[in-house]
């Protein structure tokens, strides 16, 4: 459990250094925020959210990123990443996987390993990349590859809050594993300008949950 | 009742009667029992269908059931099977790759390892890129789009679906690489070999044929239990209008579908029918209506009760055969008895009463047959009685004066005049005085006894009490061979003197003796003459005397009167007389007898006894009974005209009734006077009828039938069957006047009377009596429902104007109603 706690940790941590990064590159910057919701009011998490800037913004850093293996899941369950991240594949459970993608964007087996054995796999190509273990076929995580430095999860909570982005228009991406069609305002231009605070809100329709395998949850670290 | 018994059964056609009344109930039995056995036949078979019915039913619910949990089984095992095999690491591999050449002979991998029919590989949009069934193809569409958003929903979709005009069980799964990447669609034709096995599977060999019907390129079967023949004979069925129909409740299509002999190559093609069942199966969108038919011969649903029907039939047949000579048994039981108590009717109505039925039965026929019997000897003992009565002379017991003449017209018609025989007639003397002083019951007493000894001495005679001093021998011979062999023993008889009451008596005796045809013709004229000789032997002092002519003072006057008749008829010396006949109830005249007369111009006034036997004799009565009926009924044409109903009795003799022209005759008569059939009367004495039944029997018909009145005169005289007087169509019984004369006299003429007369009414007959001569008498007839009388009380026979003038003046003539001034006046007549 510590050391459950210790990887939780270090992924807010690499995230803080992300946005102080994209912060810092900026000479203005804005603020942006939105709630996500379903169709019954509920708060959606995992949904991404990306900003799509009109004029694209170099990025020099080769960005890492980590998709864990705990309790026979992939964690976390939505890892959004800019083109060209590493990401590495930790199994911190004691059993092997082996896991795979047959996503046209980024197609790659590691075969049964354990701990951190696995080679980290390079994302060199936008889009989703659904992650399974030809294991246990019950296990799904998604790496979804955007092509823009702005972009943030939701949380528990549906929210999802980005600041010190560069003045300048955008278009507003949202993406969620179970999304059916597009929801309003998907694809939306935003403007940010210096201390501008933009709030969004989105609605969405989601597909039904893929079924689990049952016995999962006994594994389940939530 | 008796009368009315005997008339009903003499009148029907008794053999027919029991003929068709044998029949009636052999063929009610047979009948009832053949309706008992139709109604239990036709309930078994109802019973027999229904059962059948239902157990087919229950085992097509049954077989439709074990289909519809096999292809869910099999849906089950596909869909287990497929998601496990596509999730081949290698398969999603090559899925994911999207090598179409690696894909086909993966699925076609996939369809050895689940023993599929057919495997095709989609894209999450719904597009075949793989097809075991078409390796050559070009991506199309799947056209079944709502089982695959199914599928998307459920993670797998099942369906029937006919796909390129084959019906497949077809699953749809998902390849997950872990998400969705590609659909995989596993597909197991339900083909003939499939229905086979549920064939087997069903207890009972169910035939199964799934039959696509569309309505534009018409039913087509897409698998079958069938040979070819039956499933074109069913194909049609199917492709008629409205021989489809999947409803919902398909229990209500469980009718026999004749499966039509299109085939008759094939041993079972024809004209088989089946129990149908027509279960409509649910397919995937887009697919036409599929049902599956589920059927099982009649035949061979009934093939078990096949020996129960046999054996029903079979005691069917043996009931009825049995009901048949059973019922044919207890009808002759029945009807023979039957049969015998309608011969015994028939005989009763031919006057035979001796024959006793005999029926030894406990039951109803029995009781009737005895009842009959009973029935038959009151008859035959009043019939007995009355006849008894009528030829005996009560006091003495010795037959009397009407069984003398009777046996002696027996003998005059029966042989004419070979036949001679003799009368000896003995006349008592002294009696009135011994009656007088000793008392009649010695007179009596007398007499019978002077008859025994006479019987005794001439056993093979017929000893006869004409009168109550005088006694008469009937024999068989003529007087010359008589008299001297029977003289001597009459002698002896009266020698020795007679005892009564311990007194002995003396009787003095003349005898007279005439023979047939000697010395007379006719019966009557047979004991005048007989009377005449003795006469004559008593004026001479002698025992016995012969009949004379010298003696017989009326005989010569008899003699030269035949040649005269016609001659009188010419001259109008005969005359009619009327004497009325008094209608009992209404106390008026309703009837007149018309007696003929003839003043001869010699022998003077002359009643109708003493030249009518001449006439007839001489065979001019049918002259004379012919001017009889001119002038009486020229007499009723003119009593009619004055407004008096007045019926007109004319006397008929025998020989008129074998005249055949008769009815022509009188018809003409009536015509000519204008005389309507019902006022005239014709009066034939009984004895007439007697004498030749066959040809009086059809005149009288004709006359009757002409609406004229029949009237059997001196009735109680002859010996005629009262059965056989009933077949004659007269309507009228006159009574002798014998009888009535006697009748407030003698107890036992007024019996005699009374019971004449409730035969009469028994065979519905008018009763009239003739000889009322006092007021006794009248009562009397009155007291026994006598009909109409006739007598001197009333009135004496007289010529027609003074018939006219007591028909005014009499208390029994016609009354005040009509006053004598109109009498002629016929304008004003009714």
């Amino acid at each position: 459990m510590r050391s459950c706690r210790e990887i939780i940790m270090k992924a807010v941590q690499l995230h803080i250094f992300a946005l102080v990064f994209i912060q810092s590159a900026g000479l203005q910057a804005g603020q942006f925020s939105s709630t996500v919701i379903d169709s019954k009011g509920n708060p959606v998490p995992d949904a991404v959210l990306s900003l799509v800037p009109s004029k694209a913004v170099p990025v020099n850093t080769v960005q890492e990123a980590r998709m864990e293996q705990l309790g026979k899941q992939f964690l976390p369950h939505v890892l959004p990443v800019l083109v060209g991240t590493v990401v590495s594949f930790p199994n911190r459970d004691s059993i092997k996987h082996h896991v795979y993608s047959f996503s046209p964007s980024k197609r790659f087996q590691i075969k049964l390993y354990s701990g951190d054995a696995a080679e980290p796999v390079t994302f060199d190509k936008p889009g989703v990349v659904a992650l399974g273990c030809n294991i246990h076929d019950f296990m799904l995580g998604y790496i979804y590859v955007v092509d823009t430095p702005f972009f943030a999860k939701t949380n528990a909570h549906g929210r999802v809050e980005m600041t010190k982005i560069p003045s300048g228009h955008y278009t507003v991406t949202l993406w969620h594993p179970r999304l059916k069609g597009n929801p309003d305002g998907q694809g939306q231009t935003v403007v940010l300008n210096t201390d501008s605070k933009v709030e969004t809100h989105f609605q969405l329709k989601l597909k039904r949950a893929r079924r689990r395998d049952p016995r999962a949850d006994e594994y389940s670290d939530n | 009742m008796r009368g009315g018994v005997i008339r009903v059964l003499t009148n029907i056609q008794t053999t027919e009667l029991v003929r068709s009344f044998h029949a009636k109930l052999v063929m009610t039995y047979v009948a009832l029992t053949a309706a008992v056995l139709l109604v239990t036949f036709g309930a078994v078979y109802q019973a027999i269908s229904f059962n059948v019915r239902n157990q087919i039913e229950s085992q097509f619910e049954h077989a439709n059931k074990a289909f519809k949990r096999h292809i869910a089984d099999q849906a089950e095992r596909l869909t287990t099977s497929a998601s496990a095999l596509v999730s081949d690491f290698a398969f999603r591999e090559v899925i994911a790759t999207g090598d179409a050449g690696t894909g086909l002979s993966a699925i076609r991998n996939l369809a050895t390892r689940l023993k599929a029919d057919r495997v095709m590989i989609m894209t999450l949009d719904g597009e075949v890129v793989a097809d075991t069934r078409k390796p050559d193809l070009d991506p199309y569409a799947f056209p079944f789009p709502s089982m695959i958003d199914i599928a998307d929903e459920n993670d797998h979709a099942e369906a029937m679906l006919v796909l390129d005009n084959r019906l497949y069980e077809m699953v749809i799964v998902p390849v997950l690489a872990p998400i969705p990447i590609a659909w995989v669609a596993v597909g197991v034709q339900v083909d003939d070999a499939m229905a086979e096995m549920l064939k087997v599977l069903s207890p009972i060999t169910i035939d199964i044929s799934f039959i696509q019907s569309n309505s534009s390129s018409g039913a087509q079967i897409l698998a079958s239990t069938f040979n070819p023949a039956l499933q074109a004979g069913l194909l049609e069925i199917f492709v008629k209008p409205g021989g489809f129909d999947t409803r919902e409740d398909n229990r209500a299509l469980i009718t026999e579908i004749p499966v039509l002999p299109k085939a008759p190559m094939k041993v079972n093609g024809s004209g088989v029918e089946f129990f149908t069942l027509v279960s409509p199966i649910v397919t995937a969108e887009g697919v036409e209506s599929v049902v599956a038919v589920l059927q099982y011969p009649i035949d061979a649903a009934f093939q078990s009760y096949q020996p129960l029907v046999y054996w029903l039939v079979g005691l069917s047949i043996a009931g009825l055969l049995i009901m048949v000579v059973g019922s044919v048994s207890v009808g002759r039981s029945v009807t023979r008895p039957v049969r015998i108590l309608a011969d015994a009717a028939k005989r009763i109505a031919a006057g035979d009463y001796q024959e006793k039925i005999q029926l030894k039965q406990a039951d109803e026929l029995g009781q009737l047959a005895s009842a009959f019997n009973l029935m038959m000897g009151g008859i035959s003992e009043r019939e007995d009685k009355i006849r008894y009565q009528a030829h005996h002379d009560l006091q003495t017991g010795l037959p009397n004066r009407r069984k003398l003449m009777h046996e002696m017209d027996v003998m005059i018609e029966g042989d004419g005049l070979n036949q001679a025989f003799s009368l000896i007639l003995v006349g008592i003397g002294r009696l009135r005085e011994i009656n007088n002083t000793l008392g009649h019951d010695v007179g009596d007493a007398l007499m019978r006894q002077v008859g025994e000894r006479l019987q005794a001495v001439v056993p093979e005679s017929l000893v006869t009490r004409v009168a109550s001093q005088t006694l008469v021998i009937m024999i068989k011979h003529s007087a010359q061979a008589v008299v001297e062999p029977v003289i001597d023993r009459l002698s002896t008889v009266f020698s020795q003197p007679f005892s009564s009451d311990n007194i002995n008596i003396d009787v003095q005796v003349h005898i007279g003796v005439c023979s047939y045809p000697q010395h007379a013709v006719t019966s009557k004229r047979l004991i005048q003459c007989a009377d005449v000789a003795m006469n004559a032997a008593r004026r001479g002092g002698r025992l016995l005397a012969i009949y004379d002519v010298e003696n017989d003072t009326y005989n010569k006057k008899r003699l030269s009167m035949m040649g005269d008749l016609k001659l009188g008829l010419a001259r109008d010396e005969l005359q009619l007389f009327y004497q009325p006949n008094i209608d009992l109830e209404s106390g008026r005249v309703t009837h007149v007898e018309a007696l003929v007369r003839w003043n001869h111009p010699q022998h003077g006034f002359m009643l109708p006894d003493e030249f009518i036997p001449l006439a007839e004799q001489t065979g001019q009565i049918y002259d004379l009974s012919l001017w009889v009926l001119d002038t009486a009924i020229k007499q009723c044409a003119i009593w009619i005209e004055a407004g008096f109903g007045l019926r007109v009795a004319v006397n008929l003799s025998a020989k008129d009734l074998l005249k055949a022209d008769l009815p022509n005759v009188i018809q003409g008569l009536l015509k000519r006077y204008r005389v309507t059939a019902d006022h005239l009367v014709l009066e034939i004495t009984e004895s007439a009828l007697m004498q030749d039944p066959e040809a009086a029997l059809s005149v009288l018909k004709q006359l009757s039938s002409m609406g004229i009145t029949l009237s059997i005169d001196d009735f109680g005289t002859g010996y005629s069957s009262m059965a056989y007087l009933k077949v004659l169509p007269v309507n009228i019984l006159k009574i002798d006047k014998s009888f009535v004369l006697g009748l407030a006299s003698s107890r036992e003429d007024e019996t005699l009377v009374h019971a004449m007369i409730e035969l009469g009414h028994h065979m519905g007959l008018n009763v009239f009596a003739e000889g009322v001569e006092d007021q006794a008498s009248l009562d009397s007839l009155k007291r026994y429902h006598c009909d109409i009388a006739q007598g001197f009380f009333f009135s004496i026979p007289l010529p027609a104007s003074e018939f006219n003038d007591w028909l005014y003046t009499s208390p029994w003539g016609i009354g005040q109603t009509y006053p004598r001034t109109v009498k002629f006046d016929t304008t004003n007549r009714q």
